[in-house]
């Protein structure tokens, strides 16, 4: 029963992984006919290379940012989704829709919204009287525009999942605190987020491991510039492989990510084991 | 008393504030790209930008007639509808081995699988496509239905697997007891009973493969591409500008039948998108 799963799994995703391992000890690239046994040649150039370790810290940085806005907005917008007010329906529904928005599209609409020549962000800017930067051509600015591109996309999992978790807390436990005249901040602080901890981690681990593959939105809005400052590791890995077509040198940078990426899942797995 | 009033009032217009804030958030930018794709290309450039404009069908034609993007369009059809009925049958077969199976390594091989959706696209699309081009199976919908089906797996699994386990097992014992299998008494009894969780998750899988693009821009090419490698392919600046209208047409084109089904499905989703993320 379980055998055509497992057979599509190692085919298409683990065969490939050992091929990409074999390459990674090689000097295979796509323009030059040939390839040489080069040992951990490119594990040791990736180490140093300067364009990984930028590509390091632009990933951080996105994640941090990203992440911990959408946390804080998702969880401001569950509890007051919580509140069974008239049409709250409706309303989740439509906060939830930028989630199923094509990863590209949301690169096509806040390339809208930022680019050069008639961004709209500044043409409402303008209305205050603002003159706004041209956003997507310093590093800082176009960081923040990607960012705000991935909170907009990823805010609404952040509400699901939390809002999810309000309604199933204990009732009881709730209103014992509101009889013992504990004010809403308080009842926040010291029993909903307790009590809430564990699907805060999953949730957080699960948006950390994505937002660290961040590769469509980024592709469409900055193509990784103004120079190297948005090219998240997918990208630079990607453009490494293809375009620039070093694939041995690619698949040793694409092992690294690799690990890094195992380590965190095997954190977030634990971290499900325990809750479950 | 008085000031207890106001405070509560207070309160309310925080609440709505806040909501309304975050309802134009969502709501603004894809309001936006509607105008967007209805304005003629004078308004579009307009500095400050127009709210109020005469509207033009002009990009809206040139994506449905003018270009190849309605072939683009069927082969994201095509590819989205083979994955989603492929996961169907394969999932739940696994699905059905991991909740009812009485193996060891059963644990072990589900969190094998769910592993999985946490690997990196980029570090297998590079040797996919190394293999797939000594096969000369670039550039073909197979390809893509194939890679879409791996990526796919994990997370429908897990969520069918949930599913399963919710199911009252002795209306299946009976039936087995009055002579069928173990699995036809599940594709009997069981399946009906689930059938709104596996159609939830059928379209998510439909969501996700028309959504995909990494391995499309890798492995497709002329024949095989879908509309979100297409989409993008309006923007580079050429010849007749940049087509931000033409853009904004297909990507609506490209979120409608998303957004039609999420709309339609919202009970379903919902639970799905939760439990998705609660499960992996």
């Amino acid at each position: 029963m379980i055998l055509p799963a497992m057979l599509v799994l190692i085919a298409l995703i683990i065969y490939p992984l050992f091929y990409s391992l074999s390459k990674s000890f090689t000097d295979y690239n796509l323009g030059m006919p040939g390839q040489q046994f080069i040992g951990l040649e490119n594990y040791k150039n990736a180490l140093t290379d300067p364009s990984l370790r930028n590509s390091f810290f632009v990933s951080l940085k996105y994640t941090f940012f990203a992440v911990t806005t959408e946390l804080i907005l998702g969880f401001g917008a569950a509890l007051l989704l919580r509140r069974r007010f008239r049409g709250a329906a409706l309303i989740t529904v439509l906060l939830l829709l930028p989630m199923m928005v094509t990863p590209v599209v949301v690169g096509i609409i806040w390339l809208l919204m930022f680019q050069p020549d008639f961004s709209t962000i500044n043409g409402f800017l303008l209305y205050l009287g603002i003159e706004g930067p041209i956003w997507l051509q310093s590093p800082a600015t176009a960081m923040f525009a990607v960012v705000v591109a991935d909170i907009w996309q990823w805010t609404p999992f952040f509400m699901i999942v939390f809002l999810a978790g309000l309604l199933n807390l204990p009732e009881e436990v709730l209103e014992a605190a509101k009889v013992d005249g504990a004010s809403g901040l308080r009842v926040l602080w010291f029993i909903i987020i307790p009590l809430m901890v564990p699907l805060i981690m999953v949730t957080l681990l699960i948006r950390i491991i994505d937002s660290f593959k961040i590769f469509d939105p980024i592709f469409v809005m900055t193509n990784g510039g103004p120079g190297e400052a948005t090219q998240v590791l997918s990208l630079l890995i990607y453009r490494t492989g293809l375009p620039y077509m070093s694939l041995g040198y690619a698949s040793a940078m694409s092992y690294l990510f690799l690990i890094f990426l195992t380590i965190a899942t095997t954190v977030l797995i634990n971290q499900l084991r325990k809750t479950r | 008393m008085k000031s207890n009033k106001s405070k509560r009032t207070l309160s309310k217009i925080g609440f709505v504030l806040a909501l309304g804030g975050l309802l134009f958030f969502a709501l603004f930018p894809l309001f936006w790209i509607l105008l967007t794709s209805f304005k003629s290309n004078r308004d579009l450039f307009a500095m400050p930008p127009k709210i109020f404009f005469v509207p033009t069908l002009e990009h809206w034609n040139y994506v449905i007639y003018n270009s190849e993007f309605l072939h683009y369009y069927r082969n994201s059809i095509i590819i989205a509808i083979s994955v989603g009925l492929l996961v169907m049958v394969i999932a739940t077969m696994a699905a059905y081995s991991l909740a009812r199976g009485r193996y060891k390594a059963r644990d072990n091989v589900a969190y094998f699988i769910l592993s999985q959706r946490m690997m990196p696209a980029v570090a297998v699309v590079l040797p996919i496509y190394m293999i797939f081009s000594n096969l000369r199976q670039l550039d073909k919908l197979t390809t893509l239905i194939f890679m879409n089906l791996a990526f796919n797996l994990p997370l429908s699994i897990w969520m069918i697997r949930g599913f399963i386990d919710s199911l009252e097992i002795e209306l299946e014992e009976a039936a087995v007891v009055d002579g069928t299998s173990w699995f036809g008494a599940f594709l009997r009894i069981g399946v009906p009973q689930i059938f709104p969780g596996l159609l939830s998750t059928v379209l998510l899988v439909f969501i996700y493969t028309i959504n995909e693009f990494f391995f499309a821009l890798i492995l497709s090419g002329t024949q095989s591409r879908p509309v979100s490698v297409a989409v993008q392919l309006f923007l580079p600046t050429g010849v007749r500008g940049t087509l931000f209208g033409e853009a904004a047409a297909a990507s609506l084109m490209i979120m409608l039948p998303c957004l039609v089904f999420a709309f339609f499905m919202q009970k379903y989703l919902v639970s799905g998108l939760s439990l998705g993320a609660l499960k992996g």
